[in-house]
């Protein structure tokens, strides 16, 4: 009966009205180009400081789950993810765009949002205190290995090319090597130049890799950007359906990914959104089609790195440890409102929570419509727009979205030389996308690698550190097992064919 | 791809790998473990790319040809970077300007009339003055502002 009560506290016209405003904003804001799901809660903040606790923070989750959504817009149209955890929607449904399907790419990126974003909340409603106890047995070792985990997808990211996509992701790990380490402090790489300390920011590379080739490609060409011809309208609301009811394992397992990688802090839904990109395609049975426009690279991405909103906040409100940067803003508010996070958090303030909960539910699946409908119209006018206009605007956004970071220039030249280099790989068959894996991925695996020294060297063993912890040893056995599982598979397949 | 280039590529990645090991040498231990590791990574990569070509005598799949106008290409690349680089000088309202003025002539391919260059100058100048006033003054993102203007 506690929850019919909570489940009704949440649904007040008010707080209704506040998911549907906070959804809208979200998706907008996400949709541009460097404003992140952090700039975006973070920047409407300071409009919750006079609601009740509960509506500021069903407003704050209705940004939050809107803005990832939102910034499969641009990574669909313009192959640009509007924000980090978009990074591989771009993979599949920017091809998809360019074949005339961009509406049913933006449909399947709503639906599978939907999805993940359901299951991220009821995983926070359901599992939140023993989830959160497992993510404190995460060390830096379990770090190394997920990050490893990750980079392991490099590979499957380049079939057909497999050396040349590794030494993309090479390339990006050489890049994340710039500036300060976090691990020894040495300054690696900066060439005594002041605007590399700092490093290579994630945003504006990922901005000048991904976005760049495109419109250097785009204004030399008459031809409009996505086609036009023969390709169906409306919301291809039914096809896409099917393409769920198809792909339900992808979704099921690119939610679950999600909410477990959510509840690692500081992993995030970039990494998420990877891994279930990752997986989906070694799973796939025609994995050669995944780069080319495959509706399920959209379903495993999209319904990722909305699982993590939920997932994000198990850390946050059972251990005060946020599991996302967005996650970090939400916490800031609770303390603004005077509540405290904590394991009693569940007991102490149940109706606060559990209506949140609720609102957060609510919140996703008023995405539902909300997102359908901008994304229709965010794609007839993408489609439609002229390139004379199209282009100085996109390039706009490239630029503010690469100084908005940091409110430094520096950032605009390095998005402009890592476009350029960019391009010129991806004239040698290089692909960008690798190398933005090795950026992402880069300071985690060195930091844990680093730190799991430093603790081995203390403790007598740095092997024992590496191949001796139980969780560790069960990431080696999922990397083994995802990089040789394939492969024996096929053989398999190939012997009972036979 | 021809055999030569990725030769050529196998050649540079791992002489980068190397220039990373050799370039790591001034850092602690700690700080030179992982571009060591980086840089071992890109040598063998390299190596196996150059002898996969030498000694296979086949090239990696084959890339679209290079459509459309190199020259367009170039002007975007100038026009972005003086953009880019020319904000802390003229502040993003006259650098936009220019941007976008110059980014429009690149990327059309029809004829121009008058009335064409007044809908273009309406629309950019509404689009410009709409996202520019929902970033400064909606959402307070510091834009930067020109030393000269």
């Amino acid at each position: 009966m506690e929850l019919v009560g909570y489940a009704a506290a949440a649904a007040t016209p008010y707080n209704l009205l506040l998911a549907f405003i906070g959804v809208t904003a979200g998706v907008v804001l996400g949709a541009l180009p460097g404003i992140s799901s952090t700039f975006a809660v973070a920047v409407l903040l300071p409009t919750t400081f006079t609601m009740e606790p509960v509506s500021a923070l069903i407003f704050l989750g209705a940004v939050y789950t809107g803005s990832t959504y939102g910034g499969a817009y641009s990574a669909i149209l313009v192959n640009t993810p509007g924000t980090p955890q978009n990074i591989a929607t771009t993979f599949d449904g920017y091809p998809m765009a360019r074949r005339g399907d961009g509406n049913l790419a933006i449909t399947l990126a709503c639906l599978a949002s939907v999805v993940g974003g359901l299951v991220g909340a009821v995983a926070l409603w359901a599992v939140a205190p023993p989830l959160a106890r497992v993510a404190l047995a995460f060390g830096p070792i379990e770090y190394f290995w997920l990050a490893v985990l990750g980079l392991t997808m490099i590979a499957s990211l380049s079939e057909g090319n497999l050396v040349k996509g590794a030494i993309s992701g090479c390339l990006g790990l050489a890049l994340s090597l710039v500036g300060v380490s976090v691990v020894s402090g040495d300054t690696r790489f900066a060439f005594s130049s002041p605007a590399l300390v700092g490093g290579i920011n994630l945003v504006p590379a990922v901005i000048g890799l991904l976005c760049i080739p495109v419109l250097i490609d785009l204004v030399a060409v008459p031809q409009p950007h996505l086609k036009q011809e023969g390709t169906v309208g409306g919301y291809r609301l039914r096809e896409a359906l099917r393409i769920c009811r198809r792909g339900w394992v992808t979704l099921t397992r690119g939610s679950l990914i999600g909410t477990g990688i959510g509840v690692l802090p500081a992993a995030g839904g970039s990494i998420a959104s990877l891994v279930s990109y990752s997986e989906t395609r070694r799973a796939s049975r025609r994995p050669e089609a995944f780069g080319s426009g495959e509706p399920e690279g959209v379903l495993a991405s999209e319904s990722a790195n909305n699982a993590t909103v939920g997932g994000g906040l198990i850390p946050t409100f059972v251990l005060g440890i946020p599991g996302t940067p967005a996650d970090a803003v939400i916490l800031g508010a609770l303390l603004i409102h005077g509540v405290r996070t904590g394991p009693s958090l569940f007991t102490e303030r149940a109706p606060l929570i559990y209506t949140f909960i609720f609102g957060l539910l609510i919140a996703t699946i008023l995405m539902l419509p909300v997102g359908l409908l901008m994304g229709r119209y965010a794609y007839g006018a993408i489609v439609s727009v002229p390139k004379t206009f199209l282009v100085p605007l996109v390039a706009f956004f490239t630029i503010i979205g690469s100084f908005a970071i940091h409110n430094d220039v520096n950032d605009v030249v390095a998005m402009l030389v890592l476009g350029l280099f960019g391009w010129l790989i991806g004239r040698v068959g290089i692909p960008a996308a690798p190398m933005v894996l090795g950026l992402l991925l880069g300071p985690i695996a060195e930091q844990g690698f680093g730190q799991g020294v430093i603790i081995g060297t203390a403790t007598g063993s740095v092997w024992a550190q590496f191949f001796g912890r139980p969780i560790a040893l069960a990431i080696l056995a999922l990397i083994v097992a995802t990089l040789f599982a394939p492969y024996l598979l096929r053989r398999y397949t190939r012997r009972i064919a036979a | 791809m021809s055999r030569v280039a990725d030769v050529f590529i196998g050649a540079v990645a791992a002489g980068f790998g190397a220039f990373l090991i050799i370039a790591s040498r001034s850092y602690t231990d700690l700080g030179a473990a992982f571009p060591r590791a980086v840089g071992l990574s890109m040598i063998v990569l390299g190596i196996i790319l150059m002898a996969a070509r030498l000694i296979r005598r086949r090239s990696s799949a084959l890339l679209p040809a290079l459509e459309g106008s190199m020259a367009r290409r170039a002007l975007f690349v100038v026009i972005i970077s003086i953009w880019g680089v020319s904000l802390p000088w003229l502040g993003i309202v006259l650098a936009s300007v220019v941007g976008i003025a110059g980014l429009t002539l690149v990327s059309n391919f029809s004829r121009w009339n008058a009335r064409r260059i007044l809908v273009h100058i309406v629309g950019h100048a509404a689009i410009f003055a709409f996202f520019y006033g929902l970033l400064a003054y909606g959402l307070q993102v510091p834009l930067p502002g020109g030393r000269i203007f």
